[in-house]
Order: C-alpha cells, then structure tokens, then sequence
C-alpha cells in the first residue's frame, strides 16, 4: 500500500507515493534519478550512500523513504548551483582528491555538514567528520587537504 | 543491493500508542527507533517482521533531564545528541567518550540509547558505562511500569528481560555526591564503523582519599555486558596500585568468558582485557590525581 511523502530535494518540493518498505536511497536512485548516491554496502558501514537530512548526514540505505515526510533532503547534485560548483567540490579535483569517485559524493556532503558547523576545523576534527566514510583508493590525505584547503 | 521485504511501517505518537501496537501484532512487530540495528539484521534475514512500530515521534521518549540527584536520558536520544549533551558531558562524560566510538557521524545522527540497549548486543558501546554507573531501566507495559538494574536486563547475546508487549522508557544513573571518575576504553581495528573486540569501562568515586564504589563492567568477553565483581572487590578492598592493579588483571581472566570469532580469538580478548583493564585503572587513577592537583 503505498504512502504519499512530501520532501524538498535539493531545495525542491516533491510528494512522492512510497512503499512501506522503501528506503530513502532506493527512492533518491530509482524514483526520483539521482544516481550521485551510491549503495556500497547496504548496511551503514561505508558511508558511499550519505546524504543530508535537515543538514545533518545520514546513511541513506538505513532510512526509509516514509521517515522523511516533511524534511529537506541534499544530495550531492544539490551542492553546485546554476553550474558552477560548490567550493568544496572545486578543492576537491583542485587537490586530486578523486580517485574512482566511488566514495566522494558521500564523502563531500559529510565534509560539507563539517564545513557549516565548523568553518575552521583542525585535521582531528576533519578525520572524525569524514570517519564513517570509507575510500578504498585515495588513503584519505588529499581527501582531507581539499577539505582543509576549503576553509581557508 | 540490499533490499527489505514488505512490511508495514506503524507510526506511533504516544507510549500507549506503541504498546497497544505491541499488544496487537506481539512476535510479529518489531520497535524501531533508529533502525541501525534492526534494518541491517531484516537485510541479511535476521529478523522479518510484518509491522515496524516507529517510536521516533514520540517524544515523551526523547530527553536528556539532570538535576541533583539522578540523571534520566530516554531511550530514543539519539547517541549524537548524548556526545553533544553539555549536562552528560559536564557530570557523566563517559557516556560522551562512549557515544564518540559508537559507529560513525552517519549512525550516530540515527542511532539510539534504547536501541543500543534493547539490542542487547555484548559488546555494545554504551553498556559497560552504563553498568558502571548503576543505570536503572525503567520498562512499560500493559499492567504499568516496572524497574529493573541494567545488569539484570540482559540475558543472553542480542536478549533482554524485555517482553513483547514491553517498551523502555527511561534511563535513570543516581547522581554520587563525589563526582565520579571513569572512562570507556574500545579496542577495535579502525578508528570508526567497528564494533569492540574488548570494551572496559572502569568508574570509582574519591571518598576522603579513598577509592570507593568502584564499578568494572566488560563488553565483548561474555554472552551479556558484565560487571567484574571479583575483581571489584579485590580492589575495593586493596585499594588502586601498581601491584593491586596486577592482581586485578589476573583476577579478571577467571570472570570472563569470551569466544572466538572473526575479531579474534578468545585467547587474544583475555590478553587485552588484561591490557585494558591496567591502562583504565591508571587512566583513572591518574586523572583523579591530576584534578587534585
């Protein structure tokens, strides 16, 4: 039976007819398109599937699409605006923080949840940010340069 | 691609919404809260229930309240918010120190004190502090409340005393007049996203120079969270030195029970139950020394 959901993605208002048993990251992918989020590993270990809810980062293959009636959802498509790219994604390729880019829309948007709530972090700060998102390419130092290189 | 089964997701405003839910559907509901537990196990058919009873809404279940004698946390706060929580961190901040190796931002933000609790998992972050600090369940069902020692409420590995038409609603930790000294040490592989090899929790009070009330609680090495009571005693008793504090890693081996699993051998948890339990009790012998000081 399904369930009618109103949400804003990416600062549009949608109402979606969901299933019970849906979840947010199916419903992001296959319902609405935006292919950005990726399913690493299903379980909330890899952070590959992060998205901001209410600004907040969440691993969206463990949130059902009927929990978020009413909120705001960001997906990595939602950070560059009008074209041009946030600053944060611009560091990125800027510090060769992409590898197979797997990991890195997750990775940007638990960075850019870090970057709204501390303008200035230290390192310490960025490495636990970005610890629930795993790369299995880059061993994290650029990742955590571009970071660094964008609050300055 | 991990997908879930069909089932039918239950909103729930009020406790009595979600008991007569309970009542209702019994073996076949399950509670979520955050989900990070449950979801998993219904994607790797663990668990398949018919009805999720969503208890996120309810929020007579979502508190954190402290004043002079107790501190009362609800069991659907989530673990981000008992990092953040400036009352935890000012008087019980290893329930903080806890919350921070619990998974990871992602979870954290989604993930519950119940449901660390009700998930009744071994080695579960929040457990050995929480049995340091005497926690206090407090349960709901059909006939009223009832109040049970959190070391009473596990049983077994992944079970609680909890009955199916049963709710926790609260968390209560009498507040001491010292203020307690402890601290939760995790031994895992990575620095997030893993669950602990061995977990010590380590907590006393100072009492006119004397250690006393002094709790060890273990995660990891025994089918449930266990408090080291042998070894409790020893050191109540001796006193917190270099050579009681050998003595009590010896005595520890003789009250856990670990198994072997792909985290490690049963061998390797004595050993760094060992190993943890030294380094705690120095770190909270050395921490209470500095404050002196």
């Amino acid at each position: 039976m399904s369930k009618l959901v109103n949400l804003e993605i990416n600062g549009k208002t949608v109402e979606l007819a969901v299933e019970d048993h849906q979840l947010l990251l199916d419903l992001i992918r296959d319902k609405v398109g935006l292919t950005g989020t990726k399913e690493g590993c299903g379980t909330g270990e890899c952070g590959a599937c992060t998205v901001l809810i209410d600004g907040e980062p969440f691993t969206s293959c463990l949130v059902l699409a009927v929990e978020v009636n009413g909120k705001k959802i960001t997906t990595i498509e939602g950070l560059a605006s009008d074209g041009i790219l946030d600053p944060l994604q611009d560091s990125f390729i800027k510090n060769g923080a992409v590898q197979c880019g797997f990991c890195t829309p997750g990775m940007i948007l638990s960075a850019k949840a870090l970057l709204n709530r501390i303008p200035k972090p230290t390192e310490r700060d960025i490495r636990k940010a970005i610890a629930g998102n795993l790369c299995r390419c880059t061993g994290y130092g650029k990742i955590v340069k571009a970071i660094q290189n964008t609050s300055e | 691609m991990r997908k879930l089964k069909a089932f039918s997701h239950l909103d729930s405003r009020t406790t009595e919404e979600a008991l007569s839910y309970l009542s209702k559907y019994g073996q076949e509901s399950k509670i979520i809260a955050g989900g990070t537990d449950l979801l998993v196990m219904m994607k790797t058919g663990k668990a398949s229930p018919k009805y999720l009873i969503d208890i996120k809404g309810i929020s007579d279940l979502d508190f954190i309240k402290c004043d002079e004698t107790s501190l009362e946390i609800g069991p659907s706060t989530k673990i981000n918010t008992i990092l953040q929580s400036d009352l935890i961190r000012k008087h019980f901040p290893v329930l903080a120190e806890a919350a921070e190796t619990l998974g990871s931002n992602q979870i954290r933000n989604r993930a519950t004190l119940g449901g660390n609790i009700c998930n009744a998992s071994p080695s579960g972050d929040m457990l050995p502090p929480l049995l340091c600090l005497d926690a206090t369940a407090f349960i709901l069902g059909p006939s009223g409340i009832r109040t049970v020692k959190l070391e009473q409420f596990f049983t077994g590995p992944r079970e609680t005393i909890l009955s199916d038409n049963e709710i926790l609603t609260k968390i209560e930790i009498a507040r001491p007049r010292n203020n307690p000294v402890a601290v939760y040490l995790k031994h895992c592989f990575r620095k997030a996203l893993d669950l602990a090899i061995v977990g010590v929790a380590v907590k006393f009070e100072l009492n006119n120079g004397r250690y006393s009330n002094i709790r060890i609680a273990l995660g990891g090495v025994a089918p449930t969270p266990m408090r080291a009571k042998m070894t409790e005693r020893l050191l109540e008793n001796e006193g917190i030195d270099e050579t009681t504090i050998e003595k009590a890693s010896k005595i520890v081996t003789k009250e856990i029970s670990p198994v072997s699993d792909v985290r490690g051998t049963a061998e390797y948890r004595v050993g760094m139950t060992k190993v943890l339990l030294k380094r705690g009790l120095r770190l909270t012998v050395r921490d209470v020394t500095d404050s002196e000081e």
